[in-house]
């Protein structure tokens, strides 16, 4: 295990030492240049044959578990909560934009149209979706703890059971007939988006409320944080992004039913945050990665998968229950003006001039 | 008109009264302290004034607002704060953070506006949030490890963080819990001098919990001594001192100065 | 006016398995505040290892009256499962004392999926029914009808319930994980093993549910999948009841008996019944967390 952190230390010197060789405006332009450059490749690698259908698929169900992922991680890894049932915001998605593009377009004479119509139907479902988070965020202003771990999985049973129920959308035998919409690049598009809105989310004030309660919710609401609102807002655009991946998930699959969004699902997000680490974006996408690769090159023992799952995810609980990023970030993903170097920065050019000309306090008495 | 106005406070625990008709006219800029043995009531005090229980009765108002019924985060954002006795920080959080947090009522923008950064409002309101806490840090000391998480911080910068946190939120009112526990002799000086400078520089009213005599004889202008959620004295140092019932009640640590 | 009674004794049969196995999840709660859900299916494993014991019984033991089958097969299924029970405690969920309470509730879903998974694995998802150990006779008692096998079941319940209120109260070991429920930290100082009440709390918790696995066998059709069935319900039931309250569980477990028969009368599908079941564990969440007989919980700040 030694061996191995020294030589990925040794890598990062090697790289950090690399990096700071460039230019300034290389620097600027590599990520939205690395973000364009694999938007072109998600476009024309399989339209090239590059990438072949197998992999595509691997890819596309990669994407949308990042999506879950981060969604989740909203949730539980920033703002320490129990939320054990989220399959049940992804079949809210999946079974809205579904009823859109196989009932609704086509009613209102827009059948032709449905591929371009394909984001918006992805987003009602998402806002469906982000409703129902309204569900579990009201009964989290009194619970926590076990207590929310139950509310959230009896959600998700009530939602696998009310769709078991409506016999309009198929009932246990499930729901088909949607157009197969989801393409490599789609899913780039909205992972990138997704990373994107999180990514400022998590920076912003609300982030930090979230994190407030995480670490402490009676100081953090004895420091003003209003922490009614702000997990509202979490559970609600948690739920919305889970929506929109179960949006994507049913147009890649064209055919989805209650079943697939038990608590077996749920598991899998779980495992998911938490291999990957909590509190981290890199941590999801990386915790979303390894999972489904892993489970992909497992596919040969095919029964014995879903036994693999859980229990990795109890080692992963007992030895090393932050993850492989918990709380940790890559620099690429923060904004500039949340890294150290910039807040040194802030503190030489604003704060210190500033202070230089004021009254001594106790704490400095030669200023 | 006072800043602070408690009438008849009372607050039960089940069947046992933690405290019962504690009265207090509050002027603004006053230091006061309220001392008393361990479990005579007085965080309770302080828990009840800032939310975190509904008096079982009585009244109180801060600057003509009535607080009683009112959620802890709304009374904050009055303009009080407070810090803890045993520590509340945020620890796995930056130091910047910690104090940044401090202001989350004062920040107007809504989710949607900071997914997507558009527009000047978050990155000016932001910014100048940053540069608030980081003169505040600067000013207590901090703010060369605005980076460093608050739980690798040594003990005593731990508690100047706590403070740095509660004057992050711009309050009239400040309630010190206790705030030179486990602090050295040199260590209390300081505080006494922060203390009072704070006051000054920044304006406050400050209530005082302590248990150290030399903090509390030393800066408080007034002291109200607690015992059993009862009053049992109150006026300026010399007379608590040398008053019997205080002295029987309460032989507490540092008992004389 | 019959088929009413008919229907209560249904809704106790199979309230007195809710009940049984409720009372694992209370008591685990109640000792380390923990929400075994891998309880469920526990009860699960029991019910394959009564179906195993008992059909090899039935199979080389043919001499045997019908109720030392019984027996025998009932106390084998409860020695493996409180077996299993001590050593998921003793990998899996002592670690994890110290950790994060996120980190067990995950833990104990993750144990139980892999109790689904691997049986279904190793012994396939067909459904099974417990050979026929006692044979079923089929009576009427003052025009309602019922069964041997459901008396034996509603009765054997009771029993086991009721020793085990005795165990609580009057013996040692039950003071002992009283008090470990009440005051974690001063207990062990106190000279009390902790960590062996814990133990016996689990295999308590799931000798009892392994009963209800026995029992419940005799009647019902068995597969892997069953534990989140049968084992979601017995847990609504324990926290109606009032999570940590024994006779909440036997409470609770009683009601959902009434609410699974009574539901079908009601509404018009059977296919409701989880619907009105976990709604009313979410409604009782909202405005009443703390269940029928438990009472709420004071922090100190």
């Amino acid at each position: 295990m030694g061996k191995v952190k020294s030589l990925i230390s040794a890598f990062k010197e090697r790289w950090d030492a690399f990096y700071s060789s460039w230019p300034e405006p290389v620097k600027r332009a590599a990520v939205p240049g690395l973000v364009a450059f694999f938007f072109l490749a998600s476009i024309f690698f399989p339209a090239w044959g590059i990438i072949n259908l197998y992999w595509q698929q691997v890819l596309i169900y990669v994407g949308i578990n990042i999506i879950l992922t981060l969604s989740l991680n909203l949730v539980n890894g920033y703002m320490g909560e129990f939320s054990v049932g989220h399959a049940g915001f992804m079949a809210v998605g999946a079974y809205v934009s579904s009823i859109l593009t196989v009932w609704v377009f086509p009613k209102l004479g827009l059948s032709q149209y449905t591929p371009y119509l394909f984001p918006l139907a992805l987003i009602i479902g998402g806002l469906a979706a982000g409703l129902t988070g309204l569900v579990v965020a009201f009964p989290s202003f009194r619970t926590r703890g076990d207590y929310l771990a139950i509310v959230t999985l009896s959600w998700n049973m009530i939602v696998k059971s009310v769709l078991e129920n409506i016999e309009a959308i198929g009932g246990p035998r499930g729901f088909m007939g949607m157009p197969k919409l989801t393409s490599l690049a789609w899913v780039y598009v909205w992972v990138v988006i997704t990373i994107w809105l999180i990514r400022n989310l998590v920076y912003s004030n609300y982030g930090r409320g979230a994190l407030s309660i995480r670490e402490d919710e009676i100081a953090a609401s004895l420091v003003s944080v209003d922490t009614r609102t702000v997990k509202i807002v979490t559970f609600m655009i948690a739920s919305f992004f889970a929506g929109i991946a179960g949006g994507l998930y049913a147009h890649v699959l064209v055919f989805i039913n209650p079943k697939a969004f038990s608590i077996l699902k749920s598991t899998d997000i779980l495992v998911m945050v938490y291999l990957g680490g909590i509190g981290s974006i890199g941590g999801s996408i990386l915790g979303a990665t390894v999972y489904t690769v892993l489970l992909e090159l497992l596919r040969p023992l095919q029964v014995w998968r879903w036994v693999i799952g859980p229990l990795l995810l109890v080692f992963l609980m007992i030895f090393r229950p932050h993850g492989i990023m918990g709380m940790r970030e890559w620099k690429f993903l923060m904004p500039p003006e949340e890294r150290p170097e910039s807040w040194r920065k802030e503190r030489e050019l604003f704060v210190l001039p500033k202070l230089a000309s004021a009254k001594a306090n106790p704490l400095n008495p030669e200023k | 008109m006072p800043i602070l106005k408690i009438r008849g406070l009372t607050h039960y625990f089940g069947g046992l009264r933690a405290v019962h008709d504690f009265n207090l006219d509050l002027e603004e800029g006053e230091l006061i302290g309220i001392i008393g043995p361990n479990g005579a009531g007085k965080t309770t005090v302080f828990n009840l004034i800032t939310g975190v229980y509904r008096p079982t009765a009585g009244e109180i108002i801060f600057n003509g607002h009535n607080l009683v019924g009112k959620r802890p985060e709304q009374i904050i954002s009055l303009g009080i704060a407070r810090t803890f006795q045993n520590l509340r920080l945020f620890k796995n959080l930056t130091v910047l953070d910690n104090v940044r947090i401090a202001r989350f009522s004062r920040l107007k923008y809504s989710p949607v506006e900071a997914m997507f950064k558009v527009g000047n409002r978050v990155r000016e309101s932001e910014k100048e949030t940053r540069l608030k806490c980081l003169e505040l840090l600067e000013i207590m000391g901090l703010a060369d490890k605005a980076d460093w998480l608050a739980s690798g911080l040594p003990y005593g910068l731990q508690k100047r963080l706590e403070i740095a946190r509660a004057l992050a939120s711009e309050p009239r009112l400040l309630l010190l819990d206790e705030p030179a526990a486990g602090m050295n002799p040199a260590e209390i000086s300081e505080l006494m001098e922060l203390i009072q400078w704070i006051r000054r520089e920044f304006g406050l009213t400050i209530i005082l919990i302590e248990h150290q005599m030399k903090v509390v004889m030393g800066i408080c202008e007034r002291i109200k001594v607690l015992d059993f959620g009862e009053t049992i004295a109150e006026g300026p140092p010399a007379e608590i001192q040398n008053n019997p019932r205080v002295i029987e009640a309460y032989l507490g640590e540092e008992a004389v100065v | 006016m019959q088929t009413f009674f008919q229907q209560i004794l249904n809704a106790l049969q199979l309230g007195s398995v809710y009940a049984l196995i409720a009372l694992g999840y209370s008591m685990v709660y109640g000792i380390i505040t923990l929400i075994n859900f891998a309880h469920g299916d526990i009860f699960m494993v029991s019910t394959y290892v009564a179906f195993f014991v008992g059909s090899a019984l039935m199979a080389y033991a043919f001499k045997l009256p019908g109720l030392i089958t019984f027996l025998l097969t009932m106390l084998a299924s409860m020695f493996f499962t409180a077996f299993l029970a001590v050593m998921i405690e003793r990998f899996a969920y002592r670690p994890l004392r110290k950790a994060p309470r996120v980190s067990a509730v995950i833990t104990a879903l993750g144990v139980g999926l892999f109790l689904e998974n691997f049986t279904l694995a190793t012994i396939g998802p067909h459904p099974r029914f417990l050979p026929p150990i006692i044979p079923v006779h089929r009576f009427t008692i003052f025009g309602i009808a019922t069964s041997n096998i459901q008396l034996i079941i509603i009765f054997v319940s009771a029993i086991v319930m009721f020793l085990l209120d005795t165990i609580v109260r009057r013996t040692m070991v039950g003071m002992a994980m009283r008090a470990i429920s009440w005051d974690k930290f001063t207990v062990p100082l106190m000279g009390v093993p902790m960590d062996r009440i814990i133990s016996i709390t689990f295999a308590l918790g799931a000798s009892i549910a392994a009963v209800g696995g026995t029992l419940y066998g005799f009647v019902y059709t068995i597969d892997p999948y069953m534990g989140i069935r049968i084992g979601w319900w017995a847990f609504i039931s324990a926290v109606i009841g009032g999570i940590g309250n024994i006779r909440g569980a036997m409470l609770g477990g009683y009601l959902l008996g009434l609410v699974e028969i009574f539901t079908p009368v009601i509404l018009p599908s059977s296919t409701y019944r989880d619907f009105v079941a976990f709604s009313l564990l979410l409604l009782l969440l909202i405005f009443r967390p703390y269940g029928l007989l438990g009472r709420p919980v004071t922090m100190k700040v």
